[in-house]
């Protein structure tokens, strides 16, 4: 995202829209900070500038990375899904992606809430994960970027991008789950911006949830509150 | 709609709050999908939802008609919704169970209420994606009521200044809680930021 300062009016209604805060005012006129923009398009999408000043310019590789990760309408082609991830547990109804004994993990780097992160943050869990023989999710983006996926090593042009977060997807057996995420506990006090676990598990027929029971025993207390794919898709 | 999980309060954890999402599986049944999420907005539409959009444009609040966001949906529009109690989520899942389209539905929401539903509907749940809660340099996030409010747009497009600023105006009275809520859902385009829940939370903050 470019600001024309030809057309800006300095009235920094623009500013407060920036969710990484890479928009400032210098000689009275809104500018964004390259380095700092994630190209989400919060700023362009939300029709604040009342002359059109914002403009979304053509990007070119790896800054292409950044809207990717970071703008929710964005599609990642080589899935055709948008956003930072997969589809994960929301059509499990009808993929059939993760079965009973399975458990899968949505780790969203960077949420909630961290102001944007280097990918280069991303790839230090990803390479701790890796040790434990971790398999990533290859309809990730994230894959995509994976110079070597067995030591979860990233692309070197790509480290520095800037992206307001990205989500680490890999399913393990159930009984491996909560060595996962006692990693991933010791992997926190080693890196530089925050991540939230998401643990995804089939439901039951009784309506009691596995992974939620083994992890419970191992000391990790799931919230009462999440999502619920329900069994009501169907394949064509 | 990935980020739902993760809401913090204890009105998102214990309370009404309620998210769904209706979408297609890519490769599995997106063609001719459109149609029939084009049947499952109209639905949400009349149960009268706190927030609506197809993520793919954006919604209610981001300045979008019905008419203009149903217009543009596609095989992979994403229905997106907000709902602050269980008698409107009960009578939209129970219409879209009836309409028998196959198309994926997620709701979001604590796990009792939601499954208490799905059984009196006779719904059953699939797949769950539970919340360990945030890890790492928490140092780093905003102090928690802004936090509260912010992730209620899951895509985090709902910027901590802002925030603040509509705190700072509920606060002086140049804004009500009400008119605060749907301000700050104006940049969720997926239609899951609560512009009631907010107000909720808004009038606790500036109480």
């Amino acid at each position: 995202m470019l600001i024309d300062r030809e057309t800006c009016i300095g009235c920094e209604e623009c500013v407060e829209y920036c969710p990484v805060g890479a928009i400032g005012m210098e000689d009275e006129l809104a500018q964004i900070e390259q380095s700092l923009c994630a190209e989400c398009g919060n700023c362009l999408r939300s029709r604040v500038c009342p002359v059109d000043a914002i403009v979304n310019n053509e990007l070119v590789w790896p800054r292409t990375i950044r809207n990717i990760f970071s703008d929710p309408i964005s599609v990642f082609h080589e899935t055709g899904v948008s956003g930072r991830g997969t589809e994960e547990s929301k059509t499990n109804d009808v993929t059939g992606r993760y079965r009973k004994g399975e458990v899968g993990f949505c780790i969203d780097v960077g949420r909630p809430n961290a102001k944007g992160i280097r990918l280069r943050e991303v790839e230090k869990i990803c390479r701790e994960l890796s040790k434990l023989n971790v398999a990533f999710d290859p309809d990730n983006p994230l894959s995509y970027l994976m110079e070597d996926k067995k030591v979860g090593k990233l692309k070197e042009d790509v480290l520095d991008e800037f992206v307001i977060s990205a989500i680490i997807e890999f399913k393990t057996p159930l009984e491996k789950c909560a060595d996962i995420v006692k990693a991933l506990e010791n992997i926190s006090h080693h890196i530089d911006t925050v991540f939230s676990v998401g643990i995804i598990s089939r439901v039951e027929e009784d309506g009691t949830i596995p992974a939620a029971t083994v992890l419970k025993d191992a000391g990790f207390q799931t919230r009462p509150n999440g999502k619920t794919t329900l069994n009501l898709g169907r394949a064509l | 709609m990935t980020h739902t999980l993760h809401r913090r309060t204890d009105i998102n954890q214990e309370g009404e709050d309620f998210a769904i999402l209706c979408m297609a599986a890519q490769k599995y049944n997106d063609k001719g999908a459109g149609e029939k999420l084009k049947k499952i907005f109209e639905m949400v539409a009349d149960s009268n939802p706190d927030n609506l959009a197809d993520d793919n444009l954006g919604g209610r609040y981001t300045g979008y008609t019905d008419e203009e966001i149903l217009n543009h949906m596609g095989d992979k529009a994403y229905v997106g919704a907000a709902f602050s109690d269980r008698s409107r989520l009960k009578e939209v899942l129970k219409k879209i169970k009836e309409a028998d389209l196959g198309i994926s539905v997620v709701v979001s929401g604590n796990y009792k209420a939601v499954f208490d539903i799905l059984k009196e509907i006779g719904i059953k749940p699939h797949t769950v994606n539970m919340s360990l809660g945030v890890f790492g340099k928490k140092d780093i996030l905003p102090r928690e009521d802004v936090l509260a409010i912010s992730t209620m747009c899951g895509h985090g497009m709902v910027s901590t200044k802002r925030i603040e600023n509509v705190i700072k105006a509920v606060k002086s009275g140049k804004l009500t809680p009400e008119e605060g809520g749907k301000r700050l859902s104006s940049t969720c385009t997926c239609g899951i930021f609560n512009p009631e829940i907010t107000a909720e939370m808004l009038k606790r903050i500036c109480a």
